[in-house]
């Protein structure tokens, strides 16, 4: 009982870590391309805002900003991982009632997720 | 030279003396983006927001792995921040820039009277209640008054959604002082929380299309680093005189964004 704990504890921290390093990743990578194909004298007010709703296409177009959106996504998705892990472990530890807890703060990130995002 | 660059190099600094004073990044990475660059102060917000998720992430999987954090009341607590996160992040859309400025000017000037009540060990009064497991399973403390507990909860909630900032000045004190939790497991558990809080309200933000990806972006990438390193750094510090030093600084910010809210320049 207590290895199994012990594994879903460094399970957590590892996805916290994985997810966040490859989010920096992203972020270096979009911000680096943005920087290079871009003028050097980039102010805040020259830019248009991307649209989030068309990540994805631009993401194919290689676009620089569409990087640093996954980079960003990614980042704010890591604590909903979070949640589902702590869902699993309580399942796996059969306590039902932290697992509905944990189960009822994934639906509300979820539907808070969809209703924004789509 | 970009903006972008400094508002690496500003991220840096606000998430390495973030973690070094122990302060939410929130609370310097929004006057640095409305003060400085003239971000507007939604998009500072959303771009705040994304911040305290790095940094949280950064530091609960330091705090995770000492099994500092009790998950289940966390869980429990999120219930009620994630809906107040939300709720707190919609009022914010409605709401005239100048008031949030405004707000948040009273939120620094509470931050700065939290720290110099704060006695020099960190630790805010005596500390009774250390428990040896700080897994709650088998009862080694007991949690006092939890419906009141969920009621702040909320509100901390509303407060990381509606100003931008982790919330962990209200869960730390409503847990350790109202619930009676043990305050290392306190501040372990609000910083698990603190993450999965604000990426409540985060979403919120990109519907409106006010994460702007360059400025988040940036600003996320500096602060990363300079938690990361923060936390590295943290037990070789010792912050006492840069925490009361810092005192004056929350106050300086908290008269700048006062009259920024109110229309008025001070003389930086």
């Amino acid at each position: 009982m207590t290895d199994k704990k012990e594994k879903v504890y460094a399970y957590v921290s590892t996805i916290l870590l994985i997810g966040s390093f490859c989010s920096a990743g992203f972020l270096i990578l979009g911000l680096g391309m943005f920087f290079l194909q871009t003028h050097p004298h980039n102010h805040l007010q020259d830019l248009i805002r991307p649209c989030f709703s068309n990540i994805f296409s631009n993401l194919l177009r290689g676009k620089p900003t569409a990087i640093v959106n996954l980079g960003i996504l990614l980042m704010v998705l890591t604590p909903l991982l979070r949640v589902v892990v702590a869902v699993f472990s309580f399942l796996a530890e059969r306590d039902f009632r932290y697992a509905t807890i944990a189960f009822g703060v994934m639906l509300i990130l979820l539907f808070t997720i969809v209703a924004n995002l789509f | 030279m970009s903006d972008f660059f400094f508002m690496i190099v500003g991220g840096i600094l606000a998430g390495l003396l973030g973690s070094v004073l122990g302060l939410g990044g929130g609370v310097l990475i929004i006057p640095m983006l409305t003060l400085v660059f003239g971000v507007p102060m939604r998009e500072a917000i959303g771009a705040s927001l994304v911040c305290v998720i790095a940094t949280s992430s950064g530091a609960a999987s330091l705090y995770v792995k000492k099994r500092l954090t009790d998950i289940r009341l966390g869980m429990t607590l999120e219930l009620a921040t994630t809906l107040g996160a939300v709720v707190g992040g919609v009022i914010a859309g409605i709401m005239r820039p100048q008031i949030l400025s405004i707000l948040f000017s009273s939120l620094l000037a509470y931050t700065a009277w939290t720290m110099l009540r704060r006695k020099p060990d960190g630790s805010r009064g005596d500390e009774t209640r250390t428990a040896s497991n700080f897994d709650n399973r088998d009862g080694s403390y007991n949690i006092t008054h939890l419906p009141l507990g969920m009621g702040a909860s909320f509100f901390a909630g509303n407060i990381s959604g509606l100003l931008g900032v982790g919330g962990g000045i209200i869960k730390v004190p409503v847990m350790y002082l109202l619930m009676r939790v043990p305050l290392k497991t306190a501040v372990a558990t609000s910083n698990f929380m603190i993450g999965v809080t604000a990426s409540a309200g985060a979403f919120v933000y990109f519907s409106r299309g006010e994460i702007h990806p360059l400025v988040a972006g940036s600003t996320m990438l500096g602060v990363f680093f300079g938690a990361t390193l923060g936390s590295r750094l943290l037990p070789k510090i010792k912050a006492e005189y840069l925490k009361k030093a810092f005192v004056f600084v929350l106050l300086y910010l908290s008269l700048e964004m006062l009259f920024k809210g109110l229309g008025l320049h001070l003389l930086f």
